[in-house]
């Protein structure tokens, strides 16, 4: 190789320039969002009850690039200012892809976010937010897990959710299966007694009961 | 070419795919953590799938709602030339229409939620659902005899809001026999404006 040719050290940095675009791409998140699920939707009565729960079995699929699922159950604020709140599980770039559960809210003070462990594959998990009726804070949970007290403003449902939701139709999500998902009045836990279906394709779901659903699809 | 001029080149090319990269991940939303901080304000958030609800004109909502004995009040005062566009609800099997509305007004025909400058989202609620104790900033107050809470800057995370009016709306709250109107007014609305609003609010009639 001649003084003034191209050596080793020529392509030392094209390739760290390679690693390096290897490291700043799982950031480049998509905007795209699917979904699967049940909204749960007061169609009459004087007010909404006071939690949802739900029994959701953990799925462990594959995940690639800057993708994630979720499923989760949660608690509508605001529908015309984006505001909720949730508990459920997800899988992707933001958790190295191992199953993490988790507790989100955004809300007037703000988006927040708390990773909490993992859940084991393939089993079933019975996750809840529940606020009483005399208190402004939602206690967010999965039983025998963890459980958060989490202060929301507004501090009402509007409606409850019990969803799959995934970044990409890359994502395969069968053996989606929630069950038992519940309302609370007061202190009592209710199967719902009614539902508002969603499933964007390629996601289909199968609506068992007002409080049962399954849903697959997608998948490369 | 030198070797000292290529390293050069080199260093260029990479600073410069670097900072595109950077450029290229910044400008996109990243999801969890959904949020990206584009200028003042909060970013906007992804989450859970928004109401499903259909389009309809306020009349089908006021005659529904008038048949369960809930009188709806709105207002008579609108600023800036706003308009009502549409009202969305839920429509069951049977075609019963659900107790939570929302309506939407605008000068430019916007007629979506994430983008009309003014909302009314309403529903039935214990009380009004604000509370002093976990409420940062913001005004407690009563308009008529109702409870309201209001604040000049309130967050909005639907992207195509603040592609329109920026992060923040003018949140009002007002709770009237029942229920819950959530008033979300986007700048150049002031809270002024919206104040003037809530105080023209009457109670809706069957024409």
């Amino acid at each position: 190789m001649s003084k003034f040719g191209w050596n080793v050290g020529h392509f030392l940095l094209p390739f760290i320039l390679l690693v390096a675009t290897i490291l700043v791409f799982p950031v480049i998140a998509t905007d795209e969002r699917y979904y699967a699920g049940y909204y749960y939707y007061g169609y009459e009565g004087s007010s909404p009850p006071n939690g949802v729960s739900a029994d959701i079995y953990t799925i462990d699929s594959w995940v690639t690039g800057a993708n994630f699922y979720c499923q989760w159950s949660g608690v509508t604020l605001s529908y015309t200012y984006h505001y909720w709140i949730q508990v459920g599980y997800n899988k992707g770039w933001d958790t190295n892809f191992a199953l993490k559960w988790y507790i989100e809210k955004n809300d007037l003070n703000g988006y927040q976010l708390y990773w909490k462990n993992s859940p084991l594959a393939h089993n079933t998990y019975h996750y809840y937010l529940h606020r009483a009726s005399d208190q402004t804070y939602w206690r967010a949970g999965v039983s025998g897990q963890f459980e958060d007290q989490i202060y929301t403003v507004p501090y009402a449902a509007v409606d409850y959710k019990a969803f799959s939701e995934t970044t990409t139709i890359d994502i395969n999500i069968d053996g989606t299966h929630f069950t038992y998902i519940s309302y609370a009045q007061g202190s009592d836990w209710r199967l719902w007694d009614q539902h508002y279906p969603r499933a964007d394709p390629p996601y289909t779901i199968q609506e068992i009961s007002n409080y049962e659903f399954t849903a697959n699809g997608g998948g490369p | 070419m030198s070797r000292l001029r290529k390293i050069f080149i080199l260093i260029i090319f990479s600073i410069g795919f670097l900072a595109m990269m950077f450029y290229i991940s910044s400008e996109n939303n990243l999801s969890p953590p959904y949020q990206v901080n584009k200028g003042p304000g909060p970013g906007p958030v992804k989450g859970p799938a928004p109401f499903p609800g259909v389009k309809v004109p306020f009349e089908v909502v006021v005659r529904a709602w008038s048949i369960r004995n809930i009188t709806l009040f709105l207002p008579t005062f609108l600023p800036h030339d706003l308009k009502p566009t549409a009202a969305y609800v839920l429509i069951d099997k049977n075609g019963n229409i659900g107790n939570v509305a929302i309506f939407l007004y605008s000068n430019k025909s916007h007629d979506r939620i994430e983008t009309a400058e003014l909302t009314i989202e309403v529903y039935p609620a214990e009380d009004l659902p604000f509370d002093p104790k976990s409420t940062k900033g913001g005004v407690f107050t009563t308009i008529g005899g109702w409870k309201v809470y209001y604040k000049e800057e309130a967050p909005v995370t639907w992207e195509e809001y603040q592609q329109l009016y920026g992060s923040y709306a003018r949140l009002i709250s007002i709770y009237i026999n029942g229920l819950n109107y959530l008033y979300r007014g986007a700048p150049p609305l002031t809270i002024q404006d919206m104040i003037k609003i809530v105080e023209s609010m009457q109670p809706t009639k069957i024409s």
